[in-house]
């Protein structure tokens, strides 16, 4: 999948800026306060993060629900992108504690490390490059929220 | 024992559950300031907004035992400020929700966003 990051229009918007990437990735150009206002984005307060499901449609497959470590790496063996809820206090290149979306792109492939000790790249919306940095803190980051994850498939061509 | 005293030996017990007597009266703790906390912000994310989150924890002794947990809206740049609280059941862990809770956390969050942002205007050099 050939993403590019998108960063967030203003506070709040990091999951319309997570989907906006994803669906760019999958060949369909959207707006970010396009797909903001589907998904009941406040500017500077945001939405709950289930409100992705609210981009479902025939052409567009979203899944969103808890889940473990092995539904990431198999979401990514497939070339599907995991948007990950995270609390940032868990990410060392973060200097302030939010609630954040961001889209998991690469884990490093070491299968024999474990998987806390590998690396991952993550496009996080609030940053204007791609983050490298390790899966520990990311789950770490995850299971502050519950390990909540969306999926943003392309159903139709 | 003073409630001052009190609290701060509750806050730094890491051991649940545990029980606090005073005054003729005891309370179990079931559920520690971490995961009330904790519990709150991850409401506040999947059912609210995703900026709202759980900050200060204070045990409140009652009729029941439960944790407030101030809710705050935060920013990329930090905390903007403090917009409400939600209950939990230090016994139970049950957050103590009423059906209008989220709206007027939200009401709360869109007033000090429209607050902060009008003061951001006014701070602006005029040309």
């Amino acid at each position: 999948m050939n993403l590019q990051l998108s960063q967030q229009l203003e506070d709040g918007y990091c999951l319309a800026a997570c989907v906006q990437m994803l669906m760019a990735a999958q060949g369909i150009q959207r707006e970010q306060t396009d797909l903001a206002r589907v998904m009941g984005v406040r500017p500077r307060i945001g939405a709950a993060f289930p409100n992705v499901l609210r981009l479902a449609s025939r052409v567009w497959r979203i899944t969103c629900r808890e889940g473990a470590e092995t539904d990431l790496l198999r979401t990514l063996s497939d070339d599907v992108l995991p948007v990950l809820a995270v609390n940032t206090s868990q990410l060392p290149y973060w200097h302030n504690t939010t609630q954040n979306a961001i889209v998991l792109a690469e884990i490093d492939n070491s299968p024999n490390q474990n998987l806390h000790e590998r690396m991952a790249v993550v496009y996080d919306p609030a940053f204007s490059e791609p983050m490298c940095v390790s899966m520990g803190d990311v789950l770490m980051a995850w299971d502050e929220m519950d390990n909540f994850y969306a999926l943003i498939e392309r159903s139709a061509k | 024992m003073q409630t001052g005293e009190l609290i701060k030996r509750v806050n730094e017990r890491n051991q649940i559950p545990f029980s606090v007597s005073a005054a003729s009266q005891e309370w179990t703790i079931n559920v520690d300031a971490y995961h009330a906390r904790r519990k709150v912000s991850n409401w506040l994310a999947n059912d609210v907004a995703m900026l709202l989150m759980g900050h200060t924890v204070t045990l409140v002794l009652a009729e029941r035992s439960y944790w407030r947990i101030s809710v705050v809206l935060t920013s990329s740049k930090g905390i903007r400020g403090e917009v409400g609280m939600v209950n939990v059941d230090a016994d139970t862990g049950e957050m103590l929700l009423t059906p209008e809770l989220a709206d007027s956390l939200l009401q709360a969050a869109t007033a000090l966003v429209s607050q902060q942002s009008n003061h951001e205007l006014a701070a602006q050099p005029t040309t």
